[in-house]
């Protein structure tokens, strides 16, 4: 039965990527995989500075590998990793910035 | 005491360490992307002192250091950190306002503050005093 979920819940993250991604990553290792990127504005330390707020979504599978510190390239921009948070679903969401 | 701000910028402006920094202040319409920067803003004030007819308000000026984070970043904010310090503690305003301000001194220092862009900030407040008349 728990096989059976995986299995539903790899196809449908499969799907989501599928369809709904914006963009590629390399990884570190030159793996390319599908995500969907977001680089939204955002203003820390109560709004000394502006700057945006880099993340993207992917299958839990395809950036297992990927730590803290690593760099990973989106639309010829190099950003480093800040962190990776599995949602336990099949997804991740990795937090960048830009390198 | 809001213009305090462009005074205590001025000097900061000055220091040598903080060459190739942007010091900004809330009260500006600026570009608040660039870093390294220092960003000054009244966080606040306290009334120090009342009596009849008079208050000594003593506002807190939130002085926030901001770097890209890094191998150099500890070593950016302690040296500016150390010339902040060094430029506004006991400083002398003199008189700013139509009122004579009190030497600044040193209040709080904050924990480094990481942010998840990439960046690293550590802030400062630093208090002066002025009496402000009301009613007699």
């Amino acid at each position: 039965m728990s096989g059976s979920f995986a299995a539903i819940e790899a196809r449908m993250t499969r799907a989501v990527i599928d369809r709904l991604s914006n963009a590629v990553a390399t990884l570190p290792g030159g793996a390319v995989v599908s995500v969907i990127f977001d680089a939204a504005f955002s203003a820390p330390f109560g709004q000394a500075v502006e700057t945006t707020q880099p993340v993207f979504v992917a299958r839990t599978e395809d950036v297992s590998a990927l730590v803290q510190g690593d760099d990973v390239v989106l639309a010829s921009v190099t950003y480093t990793v800040e962190r990776v948070e599995p949602d336990g679903t099949g997804m991740s969401r990795v937090t960048l910035y830009k390198a | 005491m809001l213009l305090l701000l462009p005074h205590l910028k001025t000097r900061l402006q000055a220091l040598p360490a903080l060459t190739g920094w942007a010091v900004r202040t809330s009260t500006e319409s600026v570009e608040r992307k660039l870093v390294p920067a220092v960003d000054l803003r009244v966080s606040g004030a306290q009334v120090s002192d009342r009596k009849t007819g008079a208050a000594l308000v003593t506002p807190a000026i939130g002085l926030t250091l901001v770097v890209r984070k890094g191998e150099q970043a500890a070593a950016q904010l302690d040296a500016a950190f150390a010339a902040v310090v060094g430029s506004l503690l006991n400083w002398s305003i003199g008189q700013v306002g139509g009122r004579q301000w009190e030497p600044v001194s040193l209040a709080q220092v904050n924990e480094p503050l990481l942010a998840d862009e990439g960046l690293v900030a550590m802030e400062l407040v630093f208090v002066t005093s002025a009496k402000y008349d009301g009613q007699p």
